[in-house]
This record gives C-alpha cells, sequence and structure tokens, in this order.
C-alpha cells in the first residue's frame, strides 16, 4: 500500500462488502449529507469516516480504484463499479493499520459539522489571548471567516475576567485534555497552533518533520480533535473550551441537518409528513428522508405512526435472514405490496449499525 | 482647513509623507475628482484614508478582490478605526440588514463591484452622504488594461446614480491609454491626475538567459543560497513551483514552500504569514500570491517564468524592497517561455467556435443562460469545452431575454480585440526582453515617462549582475527560531506571560 489515503479506500470498500458502487466512498468521505450517504454510514459503520476528506476528489478515487485493480487487491463484482476487498487486499490493509494505527477517536458522522467551527475559534482564541497576554496588540487574525472573528470578539467580550486568567485557565484545560492524547497526536495540534511569535505549520511541513504522511497527519489531527469534543461534551471538567461549542450543543440533536430539525419541529408539534410537505413546500420524498435520519440518529425514536408493529417485524425477520441491508432483496422477501421502501429503511436505520 | 500633516501624524504615527500620497490628497482636499498612479507598497491606501478624517462623511470604496478588501478593512481595524463596513456576499441575511441600518454611521465602507450591482444596494447608498467614491485597481476598468474586470465597467454608470461624488480612481500601474480609459468609463470629466514614476529606484533590474529548465532550476538554487533575507520566486505553473521548491528542499535550502490558488486557504493563510512573519524565507508562488501582502524588507524576486505583460512584471516585481533599501528583480528567460503566458491568455476568451457553439445552444433549447441550474452549467462547459473563466465571460454577457444569435457577431469581435490587445501586451514585454537596451529607460518609455538621473545599481545591461548585487546587499537581521522543545513548554510559550525571561 502507497498511502493512508489508499488504507482508507480500502477499508471503505471493505465495509460496503461489494454492495455500494464506489461513488458511495467518495460521497462518505466528502460527508454529502444526503439521505442516502446518512444511511449507508449507518448500515456498513461507516460513521467515523463519514465527512472526514471535505477535499476528496472523483480522480484521486479513480486512480487509486485503478490501482487496487491492478494489484489484485479488489474484485469486481457482478454490478457496475462495485468491488469487493480480496484476501490479498485485506491482508495488505490488516498489516498496513498495524503500523499506522485507524484513529479511535474519529466521528465524522457527529462531528462533521463542528469540527473545523470547533478549530477555527480554538485557533483563533488561542493566537488572540496569546497576543494580549504577551502586550502586543496588532497582529493578523490565522482565521479569516467572519463569523469566527465575530465569535472569539463575543466571547472575549462576554469573558471580562482577567485576560492572564482566561489564558491560564485555556492552558490547563488543553493541557488536561492533551495528557490523555499520544505523543504524535498532542504534537500535531500542537505544532498546528499560532501565537505569539509563531505562525502555525501546514500540515505537509508537520508531515516532514515527523516523517509521516501528510494524509495520516490530517487524520490523526481529526483524531485529536474529535477526542477533545468527547472529552469536553462528556465532563464538565472543561468549562472554558465547552463553551466555544456551547451554541452547537444547544441546537438541539446536533447532527441532523438544519432541513431534518425543521421537520422533527413539526413532528413534535403533532404533524403528518403530508401536512409538513404541505408547509414546507417539499416533497414528501423529502420528508420521508428526515424521517430516516431521525431515527438513525435516535433509534429509540418511535416509528408507530410510520411503519404497524406488525410489519416492523416482518421486515425485521426478513432482514435477518437475508443478512444484507439490499432494499430490493428485503422487499422481495417480505412479499407484500403494502410495505414501501421508506417502511423498510425506516426499520433499517432503528437496528443501525451492526 | 486642518492640518494634513498634523492628521497624518496624530492618526497614523508617520511624520512624512511618501511620494505622490500629499498631491492626492491636497487634490481631493480641493474639491477635484483625482486620478492617482502611485506604484504598489507606496501606501496607495493612505491616500483615501487620511481624507475620511477631514471630510468626516462616508467613504465608499470599490475593490476587485474579496482578499484584498478584507485585508484593507483588517489593516484600518488594527490600527484602532472602528467604523470599517466590508460589504461582501459572504454575510448572512441578518448581517447584510442591520448593516444596511447603519449604514451612514460607517466611516468607511468597502464592497465588491458584484455588490453594487444587487438590487437595493444603491438605493441604500443614496440616502446617505458620501463625500469620497474610491475605486481601487481602477486598471481594471479598462480593456486595454492587463486585468480587465467586466464588474468594472458598470462604475460610470452607479457613479451617476450616486450622484457625482467626488471620486479618486486609484492604481499602480497604467499606460497613459489605460488611464485615459479611466477617465472616459467612469465619465470624471476634469480630472486631476497624479502619476509617480513607475521607477522603482532600490530595485536592481536583471534578466538572465536561459537554455532549459535543468539550467534555470539550479540557478534559482545559486541564487537563493547568494541571497540573503527574503525572497519571492513567481511560476506561472502550480506544478513547476512545487516541483521547484521540492528541488530547493532537498538541496538544503529549508526555509521555502510553494503557494498558489489550488491550495486550502487555511493552508494559503499559513504560509503567508510565515513569509510575512519571517519564518519563512523563500516563497514559490503564482501570481496569486502577493495581493494585499505587505510585507517591507522582501529582498528579492526571481521570475521563472515570465508574466505575460510589463504591467504584471512591475506590480510582482514591486513587492521587494518596500522599505526602500536596495533590492533585486532576477526574471530568468529561456526561448519558448512566452509560450505559457500566451497559452493562458488563450484560455482567458472563447473562441469563435465556442461563442457560436453557446448561443445556438441557447437559442435552440430557449433557455435564459442565468436560469440555468448548476448541473446544466457543468453540462453545458463539457459540451463546448469551455473553462470557468470561459463560462463566466458568457453568463456576464449574455443577459436577459435578448435573442443570443443576435450578439454572436459583436462577442466574436469584442474577443477578437481583446486577444489582439493581450497579445501586445505580450510581443511588448517580450521586446523588452530582447531589447539591447537599458531595462530601466525601457520600463519607463513604456509608461511614457522621462528618466531623471542615472542610476547607479540599474540593470544588466547597465553592467550589474547577481554577483555585484551581493556587495552591495544591505544588512539582513537574522531573526531568532524559536525551535520545539516538548509540547507543554510551546504551549506555556504561547499562552503563558514569561514570569523570569530569558528576554532580552
Ligand atoms: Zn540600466
Amino acid at each position: 500500500m502507497n498511502n493512508y489515503l489508499q488504507a482508507i479506500i480500502l477499508y471503505a470498500i471493505k465495509k460496503f462488502q461489494g454492495e455500494r458502487s464506489i461513488y458511495a466512498i467518495y460521497h462518505m468521505l466528502q460527508g454529502k449529507k444526503s439521505s442516502q450517504t446518512i444511511q449507508d454510514a449507518h448500515l456498513f459503520g461507516l460513521t467515523n469516516i463519514f465527512g472526514t476528506i471535505p477535499r476528496f476528489t472523483r480522480q484521486q478515487l479513480n486512480q487509486n480504484i485503478e490501482w487496487f485493480l491492478k494489484h489484485d487487491f479488489i474484485k469486481l463484482m457482478d454490478k457496475t463499479d462495485a468491488y469487493e476487498i480480496s484476501v490479498q487486499g485485506e491482508k495488505m490493509l490488516v498489516s498496513y493499520l498495524e503500523n499506522n494505527p485507524f484513529p479511535t477517536y474519529l466521528n465524522g458522522w457527529k462531528y462533521q459539522n463542528i469540527t473545523p467551527v470547533f478549530w477555527g475559534r480554538l485557533n483563533l482564541l488561542i493566537q488572540t489571548i496569546s497576543h494580549i497576554v504577551h502586550n502586543e496588540r496588532r497582529f493578523y487574525p490565522i482565521q479569516q471567516n467572519p463569523k469566527i472573528q465575530h465569535f472569539v470578539k463575543e466571547f472575549l467580550h462576554t469573558n471580562r475576567q482577567d485576560r492572564v486568567l482566561i489564558a491560564t485557565h485555556l492552558f490547563e484545560e488543553l493541557i488536561s485534555l492533551l495528557e490523555r492524547q499520544s505523543d504524535l497526536k498532542r504534537d500535531i495540534l500542537i505544532l498546528k497552533l499560532t501565537g505569539v511569535n509563531r505562525i502555525g505549520h501546514t500540515f505537509e511541513q508537520i508531515a516532514k518533520r515527523k516523517d509521516v504522511e501528510e494524509e495520516y497527519v490530517r487524520f490523526m489531527f481529526l483524531d485529536s480533535l474529535h477526542q477533545m469534543l468527547a472529552d469536553t461534551e462528556m465532563s464538565t471538567d472543561y468549562p472554558l473550551l465547552a463553551t466555544l461549542i456551547y451554541d452547537w450543543k444547544r441546537s438541539g440533536n446536533p447532527h441532523l441537518t438544519q432541513s431534518t430539525q425543521t421537520t422533527l419541529r413539526y413532528i413534535q408539534e403533532g404533524k403528518n409528513m403530508w401536512e409538513i410537505a404541505e408547509i414546507r413546500r417539499l416533497k414528501v420524498n423529502t420528508i420521508e428522508d428526515h424521517l430516516v435520519e431521525i431515527v438513525l440518529s435516535d433509534n429509540s425514536f418511535p416509528i408507530a405512526d410510520y411503519v404497524s408493529i406488525e410489519d416492523e417485524s416482518k421486515i425485521a425477520a426478513a432482514i435477518k435472514e437475508l443478512g444484507t441491508k439490499k432494499l430490493k432483496a428485503i422487499k422481495q422477501m417480505v412479499d407484500n405490496k403494502q410495505i414501501s421502501f421508506f417502511q423498510i429503511r425506516l426499520v433499517l436505520a432503528k437496528l443501525g449499525d451492526g | 482647513m486642518m492640518n494634513i500633516e498634523a492628521v497624518l501624524k496624530e492618526k497614523f504615527g508617520f511624520d512624512e509623507f511618501r511620494p505622490g500620497q500629499k498631491e492626492v490628497i491636497e487634490s481631493l482636499m480641493s474639491g477635484r475628482h483625482t486620478l492617482g498612479m502611485l506604484p504598489t507598497g507606496s501606501g496607495k491606501s493612505l491616500c483615501y484614508q487620511l481624507p475620511a478624517y477631514l471630510i468626516n462623511k462616508t467613504v465608499l470604496i470599490v475593490s476587485p478582490l474579496l482578499s484584498l478588501m478584507q485585508d484593507q478593512a483588517d489593516q484600518l481595524k488594527m490600527s484602532g478605526e472602528k467604523s470599517v463596513l466590508t460589504l461582501n456576499s459572504f454575510l448572512t441575511l441578518n448581517q447584510k440588514r442591520s448593516a444596511f441600518e447603519r449604514l451612514h454611521s460607517y466611516r468607511f465602507i468597502f464592497l465588491s463591484p458584484e455588490m453594487l450591482s444587487l438590487e437595493g444596494v444603491i438605493k441604500s447608498l443614496k440616502s446617505i452622504d458620501i463625500g469620497l467614491f474610491v475605486i481601487d485597481e481602477a486598471h481594471c476598468i479598462s480593456q486595454w488594461g492587463y486585468d480587465f474586470r467586466p464588474d468594472y465597467l458598470n462604475l460610470g454608470e452607479v457613479r451617476r446614480e450616486l450622484n457625482d461624488p467626488l471620486t479618486l480612481a486609484l492604481t499602480a500601474t497604467a499606460t497613459i491609454e489605460v488611464r485615459r480609459d479611466i477617465v472616459g468609463k467612469l465619465n470624471l470629466g476634469q480630472v486631476n491626475e497624479t502619476v509617480s514614476s513607475v521607477d522603482r529606484e532600490n530595485i536592481g533590474i536583471l534578466v538572465e538567459r536561459m537554455f532549459s529548465y535543468d539550467e534555470k532550476q539550479s540557478r534559482v538554487l545559486e541564487l537563493v543560497r547568494k541571497f540573503t533575507g527574503s525572497g519571492i520566486i513567481y511560476f506561472s505553473s502550480k506544478k513547476v513551483a512545487e516541483a521547484v521548491t521540492r528541488f530547493l528542499q532537498e538541496n538544503g535550502v529549508d526555509s521555502v514552500n510553494y503557494y498558489h490558488g489550488g491550495m486550502e486557504q487555511e493552508q494559503r493563510m499559513l504560509i503567508q504569514q510565515q513569509f510575512i512573519s519571517g519564518q519563512l524565507k523563500i516563497i514559490c508562488a503564482t501570481s496569486a500570491f502577493g495581493m494585499g501582502v505587505n510585507k517591507s524588507d522582501v529582498r528579492y524576486v526571481i521570475h521563472f517564468h515570465m508574466p505575460s505583460t510589463m504591467e504584471a512584471y512591475l506590480q510582482e516585481i514591486g513587492r521587494a524592497g518596500r522599505d526602500r533599501k536596495q533590492s533585486v528583480a532576477v526574471l530568468l528567460y529561456s526561448d519558448g517561455d512566452e509560450g505559457l503566458p500566451m497559452h493562458l491568455m488563450e484560455q482567458q476568451l472563447p473562441t469563435d467556435m465556442q461563442i457560436e457553439g453557446v448561443c445556438s445552444f441557447l437559442n435552440d433549447s430557449q433557455k435564459i443562460l442565468e436560469n440555468l441550474t448548476p448541473s446544466e452549467k457543468e453540462q453545458l462547459s463539457l459540451t463546448f469545452s469551455l473553462n470557468e473563466i470561459q463560462l463566466r465571460f458568457f453568463t456576464q454577457l449574455i443577459k436577459g431575454t435578448n435573442n443570443p444569435l443576435h450578439q454572436v457577431a459583436e462577442m466574436k469581435e469584442y474577443c477578437h480585440k481583446r486577444k489582439a490587445a493581450n497579445q501586445g501586451k505580450l510581443h511588448k514585454f517580450l521586446q523588452w526582453i530582447d531589447a539591447q537596451d537599458c531595462r530601466r529607460l525601457g520600463i519607463m518609455d513604456y509608461f511614457a515617462e522621462k528618466q531623471q538621473e542615472v542610476n547607479p545599481i540599474c540593470c544588466d545591461y547597465c553592467g550589474m549582475d547577481a554577483d555585484k548585487m551581493v556587495d552591495v546587499w544591505p544588512e539582513v537581521k537574522v531573526d531568532h527560531v524559536n525551535s520545539y522543545s516538548t509540547w507543554k513548554k510551546e504551549l506555556a510559550f504561547i499562552l503563558l506571560k514569561k514570569e523570569t525571561g530569558n528576554e532580552k
């Protein structure tokens, strides 16, 4: 195997078991917010890598697929553009990941939206505080996004305490969080930081310095951020960093898309799918996608309004017997014209990963 | 009237003006429309910033590039000015609304030309008292300029709608024809021109003839070993910029990195700031680098590839020596190098076939270009192999429901003219490279200027070369490089104030 990107792609191929075309990998890594991709992330246990390479291109995908084929790492399935990992490929993947362990805290599906925001805020807050503490008033903001800049300004406006005190708290929380992380991860995070008299390093520069691959550095950086996010969410020990994601946590179910959140509000008000479609001037299909997304994010969400308990158990039985997640096969198996693809998708969503 | 020197001292902390600034400001304060041509890095923006404190009305600044605009606004804010608004398409609806409500309260309003074509913007601007209307990079209004932007063409009309406000057109490089065009297109009528010399006396100008890519590459290595301090190496190709970066690194030049438009925004910003702070010494860049980069101690600019016009060349070498200390520009030329800019220029405009194809497609399908969905646009680009710039050409020129077939001839003629103009410029620049004559005189001649006095450190024709440049090289302060010890110490270094100091 040549590089970490290949390992990630091969890992996804393995997980898809030939049931999806390679373009599903493309959408997965890009984090496409379509119901298909969101469902696939859950069905095939790929929520970790969901949306972790937004810059991923089709061309990159195709080149790597070609390379895998040439080296017999994958086999073409009957379907076009669907591949399965070969025994050879499986061996290579295992040994590669032994030397370059898979990031364990990665949770793209959950943190995809907040990660760049959290990093942007943390990055700019540290730069700002660093300059203030060292009595340097003039500096060029390393984060250009006006929303990030606005947030940090507001943050400093609301937290009127002594700046040196804020700096100390920030320092202590970061030390405590990073102490739980691997050497490589914390070095990467620290090297990325910009402060007084030092500008952060690019991923490429860090890779060269640490003598590892750039893509690996990027994944370890994400892993570091996701671990920080998880720790900050879980515990009350990081009050300062928690304020950086306060608005995200408050916005309700943070991993639902904006539009799905609106649909959820209407459902909670007691509206049915058709009414919601009417009010929102959307197709009923779209509302169905939202529902599946809601159930995926919370499989205790009641689905009895949309599929009877009886039908639910029929569908579940078919899924179990077939051992597949293919909608067509499941529908054939239950052999009941009354049962829709939507209902099957709901039950699949409810059964969750696994 | 308040003393302008006093304002200069009080608001900007300077004791004296740089060449050209005072003339422009005085001309504006006497109520005359002004065209100011000041070389890059000579403090152009002070020409409208200072009057703002004397006029006490809103100053409206139109700027072609978002990054440039953001940069100028940031610099104003950094110097303590709070009343700055940047109007761009990134603002949310709410932010826009609240900005418009308080429009009159801003001292500086920056906006991009496309914002002016949005409904309601002009109307809101009409309701406030505009003391000065500034057009930055005004040469963009001229089709014969080297950086024509169709968006700029509406600015004349905008001026009329805003009731002919006092206007300042600023540019760094414009030939006489372009200056005439600026005044005409903006409908300025009577205008006071303040033209500073394009000559940058403290930059030695060297052209070196090369015979291969490899020779160029080794020459770059020699030069960066010879020259101390910060330098920019310009390329027309992202790939070559990266390749030469690697070559330099492999040959022991550590402090070098590349910069181009294909990089992610965050990585680009890091490289740019590393360079400005001195953490990074050398940048291998495409022309995407430099706009708004304020670094005074760039000692040298090397061109690995030639730019396509004299104006672009001056703009790029003008990033050296803003501290007015001795600096140098080295252009490496080998035969056939003009192929690349020629090709790039071709790509900027559609061919006759593409014009015919797109227009008859629109006519046959009865579709309106503005209303096409992104995927329809992608399909259109695929069918007629249009690049982004070419597609934008069509969306800008084909407006509304006019039968596009009636515009074919007009568009073709327009493209021919612009292509001819571009080729003319490239040709003139090549002539300058080939000329057996003083480089500096050649540049001044291009802008119809006469040289005042002979420059002892002039150009390759006048006897300078890279080795002799080293003899007159100014002293370069060697920055202290922070070495990384442990992650904890590093974090403490960033966030905690040192109690006991190894601080000087
Ligand atoms: Zn000369």
